[in-house]
């Protein structure tokens, strides 16, 4: 590994810096210009290790690492690596894991009730936290208090924190009713 | 996956001055009334006999004096009118309006609300005492007044909505008759009115969870479990029930669900439909599912035979706000409530108004009503302006309009509050069954993220009440029917 390799700008935080650097050990001495390099070394990077790797990053590391490239996006995409992520968050839920992942996966996936509930029950600081609530009218403050005027939160380095299980059975209430709602023949009726 | 759903059609008992309703008709499933010509002369629009006339005098005011212009343009289209010609006086006024300084406007605007909150109250007590011309003029002074009065604050609605509502008790005889009524089970307008009043505040959600969780915890250790539904709408509250049976340690029951709701006005069968979308959710999550769909304009229609309920089954009854719509004849609760003991449910959960809105007299009613509404804008005010608050404040425009003109039988908004409720319930046989602290943090976690501050959860002897700035709102409660004496001889409505 002599060639030195281009860096696609610095990381946006441990998990992507680790990633460069594993980019860097795989791709082999290529003698062809430096440009296509990282294009060659992406090839070499196969979707496997990076399904191994992003099983240790975060919620915000995963959804990030979706927005890099198309290899990136489907592999961030994965179920697994979002039920890996959901269950890592929550207290036992008294039901078996094979049960809690069908149920799931039939009604959205873990995904979705990632990115539509648990993440907005888990921080009940910010104003916005939901897709529903709008900071349109200055009443509409979420009920811990007038923190609309937060600065914008500093990237939460300890893990969040984890979720009772009337929280994880919320969310998955929620997503049963999204689910029920998008159904085909059920916005011909309402609207 | 067992899908099985019939209606009975001849228990129905059809409103016979029912129409063809079409979706985009929103008014029309206001009071229906046959007495055009009771009208007085100076209403100067063509009244085609398909629509409502007072709905054409509803339009008017609300076109006056409701400012969003997305509902007047849905009003106009919807019935084909010209657009009422706005009083020009009014258009005037609204333009000085602006001009005036902020501070001075908005004390304007104060002084003028109470003044129209006392008139309303002085215009109610003259009805009562059978002073009608007092009564006219009072209407007048109050519509001229509520220019002052913007119409996108909570007051200026509730305003518009209860003066909408004693012009058409002024000008249009009571409906007391039956059949000139609303279908009394639910509304007839598809149910869009009560999906966007789902939506658009937290009241209904509250209802399903609560109620979902009393029935999840009677279902604990069921194999085969039957839920009745007094209202089923589109069915809203039943994924998550499905979903959390799905999730049951030890696997889920089979579970059926029993819909009770009015017969769809055109040719669908919505009942069928909203059964035919939860057998799909239940087979996605591997649960063994039933759906029977009873068509019944009135609840106290619905006989206990048609629910099919089995010998082994445990049932679970769930009405939500509608058993209040049988207060209106002196048997038709009790009946019921007798013939829910004798199915000897294992839950009946009870989601009703907070509100006394079944006093004889008129004058208690009308205050009543004042207080509470205003309360319930004032909650769906602070609610996200995201979802489109406009239809879910036409719904509640539809119940004060009941509880407002209408009398005797065709008076279904016949709210009670909860110790009225208690006191009703354990007459009948029942006992309450404490709601526990699952239910409570449910709520309060549900709060926190749909809605604004100012809502409250409480709990208060095993009965959970949301409400708004310390009114409550709206309550629900679960009950067990005292154990029965065995019955040798079983009732035939048990099947085999």
């Amino acid at each position: 590994m002599k060639r030195p390799i281009p860096r696609d700008g610095d990381g946006n935080g441990n998990g992507n810096g680790d990633l460069l650097k594993m980019k860097k050990v795989k791709v082999d001495g290529d003698a062809n210009a430096e440009e296509n390099c990282v294009l060659r070394g992406m090839r070499y990077f196969d979707d496997n290790v990076l399904f191994e790797v992003l099983k240790h990053a975060d919620a915000r590391t995963l959804a990030m690492a979706s927005c890099v490239n198309k290899q990136w996006h489907k592999t961030a995409q994965d179920e697994r690596l979002w039920e890996l992520i959901c269950t890592k968050q929550w207290a036992n839920t008294g039901c078996g894991e094979e049960q809690l992942r069908s149920v799931v996966l039939a009604l959205g996936g873990f995904r979705r009730l990632h990115s539509l509930y648990l993440r907005p029950l888990s921080k009940p600081y910010s104003s916005s936290s939901s897709s529903s609530s709008s900071s349109s009218s200055p009443t509409s403050s979420s009920v811990w208090g007038p923190i609309s005027q937060a600065p914008v939160a500093p990237r939460p380095k300890p893990l969040p924190p984890r979720l009772g299980k009337d929280a994880v059975h919320l969310s998955l209430s929620l997503l049963s009713i999204r689910f029920y709602e998008k159904m085909s023949n059920f916005n011909n009726r309402t609207r | 996956m067992i899908l099985q759903s019939s209606k009975s059609k001849e228990m129905i008992t059809m409103n016979q001055n029912e129409m063809v309703v079409d979706e985009g008709l929103l008014h029309d499933i206001m009071l229906n009334s046959p007495s055009l010509h009771h009208l007085p002369q100076t209403t100067h629009y063509n009244y085609n006999y398909n629509y409502n006339p007072f709905d054409d005098t509803t339009v008017s005011w609300i076109n006056d004096a409701v400012s969003s212009p997305s509902q007047s343009q849905l009003t106009t289209t919807a019935l084909h009118l010209p657009p009422p010609p706005p009083p020009q006086p009014l258009i005037d006024h609204q333009q000085t309006e602006l001009l005036l300084p902020t501070e001075q406007q908005q004390q304007v605007e104060e002084d003028s609300a109470i003044r129209l909150v006392h008139m309303l109250i002085s215009c109610a007590d003259s009805l009562q005492r059978g002073h009608v011309a007092h009564a006219a003029s009072l209407i007048d002074a109050m519509q001229s007044l509520q220019r002052h009065v913007t119409t996108a604050s909570a007051i200026g609605k509730v305003a518009a909505h209860f003066i909408g509502a004693l012009t058409r008790r002024i000008f249009a005889p009571p409906l007391t008759d039956r059949h000139g009524g609303v279908s009394v089970v639910a509304n007839d307008d598809g149910g869009v009115l009560y999906h966007h009043f789902y939506e658009a505040c937290p009241y209904l959600k509250f209802a399903h969870f609560t109620a979902n969780q009393a029935i999840l915890e009677a279902f604990s250790g069921h194999s085969s479990v039957h839920v009745v539904d007094f209202h089923l709408a589109h069915g809203l509250q039943w994924p998550p029930l499905i979903q959390a049976l799905a999730l049951r340690p030890g696997g889920p029951p089979s579970l059926r669900i029993t819909g009770i709701g009015p017969p769809s006005p055109d040719r669908r069968d919505a009942l069928r439909e909203t059964g035919i979308r939860l057998a799909e959710l239940a087979r996605s999550v591997n649960v063994r599912f039933a759906f029977r769909g009873v068509a019944a304009s009135r609840l106290e229609d619905v006989e206990p035979w048609m629910l099919q309920v089995r010998q082994e089954e445990a049932v679970a009854i769930n009405s939500v706000m509608q058993l209040h719509r049988l207060l209106g004849s002196d048997s038709g609760i009790d009946s019921v409530l007798g013939w829910i003991r004798r199915l000897n449910p294992k839950i009946v959960t009870v989601v009703e108004q907070e509100a006394n809105h079944n006093q004889t007299g008129f004058l208690e009613r009308f205050t009543e009503a004042l207080h509470y509404y205003s309360a319930v804008f004032d909650s769906l005010e602070a609610c996200p302006n995201e979802p489109d608050k406009s239809l879910a404040e036409m719904y509640l425009e539809r119940e004060i309009g009941n509880v407002v003109c209408c009398e005797g039988p065709a008076r279904v908004e016949r709210h009670e509050p909860l110790a009225q409720w208690k006191a009703r319930l354990e007459k009948s046989g029942f006992k309450c069954v404490g709601l526990g602290s699952n239910a409570l943090r449910q709520a309060s976690m549900l709060l926190s993220l749909f809605s604004a501050e100012g809502y409250c959860v409480e709990e208060k002897e095993g009965c959970l009440t949301l409400g708004w700035h310390g009114r409550p709102l709206i309550a629900a409660s679960a009950w067990q029917p005292f154990p029965l004496t065995p019955d040798p001889h079983p009732h035939p409505h048990w099947l085999p």
